[in-house]
């Protein structure tokens, strides 16, 4: 089997001292993300991914992915003890983790968490092995009306899955799509919206946005809320026989289902999660114990969303498409490289490639030794108190986004985009489509402008290619649901009500 | 302005308008109709079928301004408070100061050494954030600036502003 044997490589050239040491340095650096409430994989991977432009390719990647999935495992910690999500993906590992660790079984439902974690990560990454090279061989054969319809089908999938408003949903990928054409316009050179500003004719950066958007508006955020935590004792670490026999069902069906559903854009680790712990209640002999201190309320989501981290991975190497915010920054990461994702990349760079799969078993395996008998270590770090975190970060953001191109435009941008992204907040507008449209953007722009000039200004070539109709297809089924099922609850809501403007 | 609406048991209720949604739309609305108007400019593409750069802003206005539109009649219309407001909590005021500082800092980066800046922006925002022992906030300060120059500028080579 050549994935078998491209992964035997990988795993090779993933050994060597240098790609060990950064995949230690990320998971190491995605636990503490994952533990430090207010600082999730996105804004922790945007941080550093200016930081890392000194690095060569592969031990940058390997770094920021490590960073990725390690916030997966990370996150539940404070989830079990303080009853804190320590990001997105953790917020339903609270729900049974926390009464378990108030009956006195904190380190059994830590465990129970790092293991299962590890099992879905395993399941995970074998699905990325297997699946993601066959599908890239496949997309080979996509040209821009297909890639048109792709980014098309991904938009629409992260619009209709990241908010309860598929108008608000809209406007944020629309906010997303206008700052792709400030800049000069690849096909003509023509500069578009730079406004007179010489800065904005390389058009907005990736990071600035990202930093802002993420970081910067989830301090001020945080900086609202500052509330005392109650911090739960560590007792037992290592769960029984029994207590494993009892989640092992969990842990494997919440990986089969994560890996699948961390396939579909828009499909967060964090949406992912709930579904699997719903899921599980639904079948579970012990559901009725759910929310009240069942350790399969713990595996199902951990396994799930480290599952889907796994499976987010196949559609960005294979298609070049990000699944979730966090893969978006870390796709600009590739591209900062000169690496363009999608079905090249294996044919291009299978070296990189497969090192970056090989160095996810290795970094799997040191995140079940970091989070298993040192989470002690990882649970004290959270007495690190906030008004010391907080500037820490801050000043790191200062430093990232000034170092990408030695300019405090691209540092005034973050301030601005910090802002954004806290009125988002307030206003429950979704970020998540906004970053993909950012990512997206140019590529749709080009496939479609592209596509159009190879049938000569006619859009029916994007009825006449096969792929290209079933994404559209797919699209607009898709688009349709979502917009059914808002105004069926917005409907239901209302309850047959009249109103009124005075 | 107020909304009224007419539940189904018959009450009419009066709730206030939530204005910041509202004043979102508009925003939204205002910038798309700016982009539609400036992508009037961006006219001449390649040929052969090429609709040129100025297509696709035009479209991304129009949906904005589709979008900002949709956005002012759905808060027109809103009949409860939605949660999760802007300027509903005084607490939000720290949040403002905290971006205000920021912004000075920012400001201020390049005419100040970077050390001592960082090492008061420091303080500043720690204080902001509750921090209450004076002399173990300014060496934690001291001490943050020093390592954050030590490591980036000595060790990994990043230039700093």
């Amino acid at each position: 089997m050549p994935a078998v044997v491209n992964l035997l490589h990988g795993l090779n050239l993933a050994l060597s001292p240098e790609n060990l040491l950064f995949a230690a340095a990320g998971v190491c650096l995605g636990t503490l993300v994952g533990v430090l409430p207010g600082l999730g994989p996105t804004s922790g991977i945007a941080i550093l991914l200016p930081l890392t432009t000194v690095l060569p390719p592969a031990p940058a990647i390997i770094m920021l992915a490590g960073i990725y999935y390690g916030a997966m495992y990370g996150g539940s910690t404070t989830s079990i003890l303080m009853n804190v999500p320590g990001e997105l993906s953790s917020v339903v590992t609270a729900l049974d983790g926390y009464q378990l660790a108030k009956q006195g079984k904190a380190g059994v439902a830590l465990a129970i968490a790092a293991i299962s974690s590890f099992v879905a990560g395993t399941v995970g990454l074998l699905g990325l092995t297997l699946f993601a090279g066959p599908l890239a061989s496949m997309a080979l054969a996509f040209g821009p009306p297909e890639y048109f319809a792709l980014s098309c089908f991904a938009l629409t999938m992260v619009i209709g899955l990241s908010h309860r408003s598929p108008l608000r949903g809209m406007i944020s990928a629309l906010l997303g799509f206008l700052l792709t054409v400030i800049g000069q316009d690849v096909m003509t050179g023509q500069p578009r919206f730079t406004l007179g500003s010489v800065e904005l004719l390389a058009g907005i950066g990736f990071v600035p946005v990202v930093v802002g958007l993420f970081a910067i508006s989830e301090i001020m955020v945080n900086a609202e809320q500052m509330s005392p935590v109650v911090y739960q004792k560590i007792t037992r670490l290592y769960p029984s026989w029994e207590e494993l026999r009892q989640t092992i069902g969990a842990m494997f069906r919440s990986s089969i289902s994560g890996f699948f559903l961390g396939l579909l854009p828009g499909c967060t680790p964090g949406a992912i999660s709930f579904l699997a712990y719903d899921l599980e209640r639904r079948i579970s002999k012990r559901g009725s114990h759910f929310g009240s201190g069942a350790l399969e309320g713990v595996a199902a989501p951990e396994g799930a969303n480290n599952a889907a981290t796994s499976g987010g991975f196949v559609p960005l190497f294979s298609l070049g498409i990000p699944t979730t915010p966090s893969l978006a920054v870390l796709l600009s990461g590739l591209m900062i490289y000169g690496l363009q994702p999608g079905p090249t990349l294996f044919a291009h760079h299978p070296d990189f490639v497969w090192t970056v799969i090989g160095s996810m078993y290795i970094g799997n395996v040191l995140l079940l030794i970091l989070n298993l008998p040192l989470v002690g270590l990882w649970a004290s770090l959270i007495k690190v108190p906030y008004h010391y975190l907080a500037p820490a970060i801050l000043a790191l953001c200062v430093v990232g986004c000034y170092s990408v191109r030695n300019s405090l435009f691209d540092v005034w941008l973050s301030l601005i985009f910090g802002t954004v992204g806290y009125l988002m907040r307030k206003l429950n507008y979704p970020m998540a489509p906004l970053v993909l449209a950012l990512v997206l953007g140019q590529i749709l722009e080009q496939a479609f402008r592209q596509s159009l000039a190879m049938s000569g200004g006619s859009a029916a070539i994007f009825f006449a290619r096969p792929v290209a109709v079933a994404f559209l297809a797919a699209t607009i089924l898709y688009a349709g649901v979502a917009v059914l099922a808002h105004f069926r609850s917005g409907w239901r809501r209302e309850g047959g009500g009249r109103q009124g403007v005075t | 302005m107020s909304v009224w609406f007419q539940s189904p048991k018959g009450a009419r209720q009066t709730v206030k308008l939530f204005k910041p949604t509202l004043l979102a739309g508009v925003v939204v609305l205002v910038l798309g109709i700016m982009v539609v108007f400036e992508s009037r400019s961006l006219v001449s593409g390649l040929g052969m079928g090429d609709p040129g750069p100025g297509l696709f802003p035009r479209l991304i206005g129009a949906g904005l301004t589709m979008g900002g539109a949709m956005e002012v009649f759905s808060s027109l219309r809103l009949r409860q408070t939605e949660s999760g407001g802007l300027f509903s909590n005084r607490a939000e005021i720290r949040a403002w100061i905290l971006l205000g500082i920021l912004v000075c800092y920012v400001g201020l980066l390049g005419r100040f050494s970077y050390l001592i800046l960082t090492a008061f922006f420091f303080l500043v925002l720690s204080r902001l954030l509750g921090a209450t022992h004076w002399v173990k906030n300014i060496l934690v300060s001291a001490s943050f600036s020093g390592v954050f120059l030590l490591v980036f500028e000595q060790w990994l080579k990043i230039p700093l502003p």
